[in-house]
């Protein structure tokens, strides 16, 4: 299955730039409001302190210390793994089928990725020391405290898709340079500072390497790695601990990575009439993967019930046993399965296939896999090994600040991508030169003047 | 059984049968009186690392304590051997009865170098593993305890403690293994020698002091992450969620800062994390000497439950009634000569955790059934709160009705 | 710390050696309770060559904790595993960007420029929006 777009002309790949639409800025004013109805929760937060949050202590107080914001924490940073996938996908093993949604992957690397230091940002009792308590700390802590082993591994992710993001923006922006506003000159010419068309080999070089260096770190060693070692290293809570957390961790995180990728590329595909842009052939790949992971997913969960329930050691089959006995749980699963299913289907019987389907599957994906976090952090936290308190387990409800940061974080990257999209080009120059390896036997329809006068 | 029949099962183990007969035979010797334990120990120390492969050098340390305390007797406080002394003494054991009960003396032995002996581990970033110095802990007998809560009271009122947040905590349960119908749990900070929170601490924040292993939150790098939280295996922690009750213009610095400086003392301000810190400001000298080696606890109880010192101190309070219950409680062995020493029942909570806890308990273990009920005395008629998740609820409406309003 | 393990590991096997004793000889007597006063001796003078190996074992065990390798400033689980496995693949392709063709060096300080800047931005960034909130609310 191969994708030719290299017929779609320029302007098509700047429409996004060059449109201004009564829809984008109600988007803008959604993203914003969105944004603002968390500032005002936070807000209260910052007066009283996390109060305001339904969290507690474990132990003689029956409650949890950490839950939504944890919870969202990691789904974010599992969703920021979808621009390397991608990325890696088209540079490393040439699989130019999903060129078109690369940049747009690597862009929802950065927004997730700050939206997961949101969240650890506003999870802390005094976020006022996050730099000041941490830096200083860092070089002797760093060998010992798995929450600095994720600063740093995440610190990394961040900077090195940012990297590679500034120097494959650089030959696009170069080449379309013309076609560009010219109220944002000095932002294009820092961006190409001391670009040659020589340095082209050299970049595209420089950033196999950079692909390489995050597709060994991120998957691996973040996700599949710092970040569920912040549980799995414990040994008082029961549900938490163990070497199937990392594989877990690392299959949700694909899971709701490509989930992700779905729903943004769709969105730009529907609001810019990009369907040759981001033709079908895209999104059957990307469910494909969607099905793969997911069912990674599903079997993981597997392991992890039935030796938590055979004759595991009392206190992990007590927590197993809450676990399969919360129903939302099932509906966590249930959703990914239902994701899989559809997947799987289409793949068998393509005519099966529809984007909006799709998308709304991606849409349960994700809320699944969040609910699968939160449920994994909260009931972890509420079946300790040491349960003689009466008070654990209690019970954790996210309160409405809780709730409202997830608004705001959504509404955040929503602004991101209005924004950076009226800046940069959102799809990769490379994708419709066609020089990039692409088979020319494509059945795609590519024609050159389409009618894709919707947004004009 | 005679001695082919043990010549046997030694050369089963795959040692060498000789050496193991040989100190069969001097064991015998040693039983009768024949041979003084000291040349019998020096007899196959060597043969034993011998047989087992070992480089002499390589067990240098070991050696030097073992010979240089159980074979010259030198008078080093901080020697193993003098902890194994210590040990037969406390327990009321004779040197050759702790022979006898090798497998009893060296679970009692692991007991006491867990605490008394603790020093022989390590502080948490302390890199200190040295007996000499202070190692604060407790010995809590709950065979004394009534459950009257006293100590909680005092804890919460001596360090300014918001509701709920219970530094000092009494479980009382019930325990189809025990017999009674009320049994006590009471529940400090264990001030764990290899305590995960202050392992997991991205700042530091949580640390263990140095110079006694105290284990404390300098509440000024704190970011309130709450990790330590988490990673601890006993639930001694509690953040400050909102306001605390009691505001600082209300504290004396005496109670909040230690001897180096930092503010680790009384409850922590908003936004980061508060534990029982054994009372630091007390220890170090700054609610007045006699005060030292004291908690706000131990002087509430009226039921001699705990003690609380140096447990590298063999003559320390805790070390001290630890021995004398011991004596207390006497085996009756006249039947049985082979019955413990005593009938005192002693453990370390979740020590399996690999914590290394530095209060020690006296009395029974709660099992895996035991479930916490009412006690004698509620937590709301001395005025605690137990479930500090009602007050946070309270807060956390009150708040967002303030600003309603 | 390998001499301690060593330690610790020698005296377990002298305890696990010796303990295979005792277990039988006690089943044994036991067994038989009218058991003659020498085997009850044999008996306890097993028992308590079992006893010399525990104490052996349990001294080695406390010398071996006595490094916590934690107490050291430098050596922990995360030295090796973020400096020598995690941050591997970073060293490799800075390395790549220097040593393999085509190479530009500028452009490969270019690419330690964005790593170094992007880092500073994203920290320095977060110590303002700390500040401020420091100043405001704290």
């Amino acid at each position: 299955m191969s994708v030719d777009t290299s017929g779609v002309d320029r302007e098509t790949l700047l429409r996004p730039i060059h449109t201004r639409t009564s829809r984008y800025t109600i988007a803008v004013a959604a993203a914003l409001v969105a944004i603002g109805v968390w500032l005002f929760f936070y807000y209260q937060q910052l007066e009283h302190g996390l109060i305001v949050t339904n969290l507690a202590d474990w132990g003689s107080g029956g409650g949890v210390p950490w839950g939504l914001y944890i919870g969202a924490f990691i789904w974010w940073v599992g969703i920021a793994h979808g621009g390397i996938i991608l990325s890696a996908a088209v540079r490393l093993l040439g699989m130019d089928t999903y060129q078109p949604v690369a940049r747009i992957a690597e862009l929802l690397t950065i927004a997730a990725l700050s939206c997961a230091g949101l969240f650890i940002l506003i999870h802390v009792g005094r976020p006022d020391r996050l730099v000041t308590s941490v830096l200083p700390a860092w070089p002797t802590r760093v060998q010992w405290s798995p929450l600095m082993w994720d600063v740093t591994v995440i610190t990394a992710y961040f900077v090195l898709t940012g990297v590679y993001l500034l120097l494959t923006i650089r030959y696009d922006l170069h080449r379309l340079r013309a076609q560009l506003p010219d109220r944002l000159e000095p932002v294009y010419a820092a961006l190409t500072v001391g670009y040659s068309e020589r340095e082209d080999q050299v970049i595209e070089r420089m950033v196999w390497w950079i692909a390489f260096a995050i597709i060994i770190m991120a998957p691996l060693l973040l996700h599949g790695g710092v970040i569920p070692w912040l549980f799995a290293l414990l040994p008082s809570m029961a549900g938490w601990h163990g070497g199937v957390q990392g594989p877990s961790f690392l299959s949700i995180a694909l899971t709701s990575a490509v989930s992700g990728i779905i729903i943004v590329a769709a969105a730009f595909r529907y609001a810019y009439g990009w369907e040759e842009l981001i033709p079908d052939a895209v999104f059957r790949g990307l469910a494909k993967w969607l099905g793969f992971f997911s069912l990674l997913f599903v079997w993981l969960q597997l392991q992890q019930v039935i030796t938590g329930i055979f004759a595991a050691p009392t206190t992990l089959q007590h927590a197993t046993e809450v676990k399969i006995a919360t129903p939302l749980y099932w509906v966590a699963i249930g959703l990914v399965i239902l994701a899989m299913v559809y997947a799987f289907a289409t793949a068998l019987k393509p005519s099966l296939f529809s984007l909006p389907a799709l998308v709304g599957l991606s849409i349960g994906v994700l809320v699944g896999t969040l609910v699968e976090k939160v449920l994994f952090v909260v009931e972890g936290l509420m079946h300790a090994h040491f349960d003689l308190y009466s008070g654990v387990p209690g019970a954790y409800t996210p309160s409405a600040v809780e709730l409202s940061a997830l608004v705001g974080a959504i509404g955040i990257v929503a602004l991101f991508f209005l924004t950076v999209s009226k800046v940069i080009p959102v799809v990769e120059l490379h994708a419709i030169e066609g020089d990039h390896g692409s088979s020319v036997d494509a059945t795609t329809a590519t024609a050159e003047t389409s009618n894709t006068g919707g947004e004009r | 059984m005679d001695d082919e029949e043990m010549r046997r099962l030694l050369e089963q183990s795959g040692y060498d049968a000789d050496l193991g007969m040989r100190m069969a035979e001097d064991a015998q010797r040693v039983a009768a009186g024949e041979l003084s334990e000291t040349k019998f120990y020096g007899r196959y120390h060597e043969e034993l690392l011998a047989e087992f492969g070992q480089d002499d050098r390589e067990f240098n340390e070991l050696r030097d304590d073992l010979d240089g305390e159980v074979v010259t007797e030198a008078d080093d406080p901080d020697g193993l051997a003098d902890r194994l002394a210590s040990l037969a003494d406390t327990e009321g054991l004779s040197r050759r009865e702790l022979m006898a009960k090798g497998g009893a003396a060296a679970m009692a032995l692991g007991v006491l170098a867990g605490s008394g002996g603790s020093a022989t581990s390590v502080g948490g970033d302390s890199g200190g593993d040295d007996d000499d110095r202070t190692r604060w802990g407790m010995v809590i007998n709950l065979n004394n305890c009534d459950g009257c809560l006293a100590c909680m009271v005092a804890c919460d009122q001596e360090h300014n403690l918001s509701r709920g947040s219970n530094w000092m905590y009494v479980f009382t349960y019930e325990d189809d293994y025990q017999e009674d119908d009320q049994n006590f749990l009471v529940r400090t900070c264990q001030h764990c020698t290899d305590s995960p929170c202050t392992k997991v601490c991205p700042v530091g924040a949580r640390h263990t002091r140095d110079e006694d292993g105290l284990v404390l939150t300098d509440y000024d790098i704190c970011i309130g992450c709450r990790y330590c939280e988490v990673s601890c295996p006993y639930g001694v922690n509690y953040f400050q969620w909102g306001e605390p009750d009691v505001p600082e213009s209300e504290i004396n610095d005496e109670h909040q800062i230690d001897s180096r400086g930092r503010w680790v003392g009384s409850r922590p301000p908003e936004g980061v994390m508060g534990k029982c810190t054994f009372c630091v400001d007390r220890q170090d000298g700054q609610m007045g000497e006699e005060k030292i080696g004291t908690t706000a606890c131990e002087e509430a109880c009226s039921m001699d439950a705990i003690h609380f010192g140096d447990m590298n101190d063999p003559e320390s309070p805790p070390n001290q009634h630890l021995s004398a219950y011991f004596d207390d409680n006497e085996n009756d062995r006249s039947e049985w000569e082979n019955r413990s020493e005593h009938t005192v029942s002693s453990f370390k909570l979740l020590e399996e955790r690999g914590t290394d806890p530095n209060v020690t308990f006296v009395g029974n273990e709660p099992s895996q059934h035991a479930r916490q009920v009412e006690g004698p005395v509620t937590y709301e008629s001395v005025g605690l709160v137990d479930n500090r998740k009602e007050v946070l609820d309270n807060g956390a409406m009150a708040s967002a009705g303030g600003d309603d309003a | 710390m390998s001499t301690r393990h060593a330690a610790s590991n020698v005296a377990h096997a002298v305890s696990d050696a010796v303990h295979t004793l005792p277990d039988e000889l006690h089943a044994a007597s036991d067994a038989v309770p009218t058991l003659p006063d020498e085997l009850h001796a044999a008996s306890d003078a097993a028992a308590s060559a079992a006893g010399y190996a525990d104490v052996a074992a349990s001294i080695a065990n406390y010398a071996a904790a006595s490094t916590a390798s934690y107490s050291l400033p430098f050596v922990g689980p995360g030295t090796y595993l973020i400096f020598g496995i995690v941050l591997l693949p970073v060293y490799v392709m800075i390395l790549a960007w220097f040593l393999g063709d085509p190479r530009d060096n500028s452009k490969g300080l270019l690419g330690i420029g964005y790593l170094i800047g992007l880092t500073t931005v994203l920290w320095g960034g977060l110590l303002v929006a700390t500040l401020v909130i420091g100043a405001v609310f704290f």
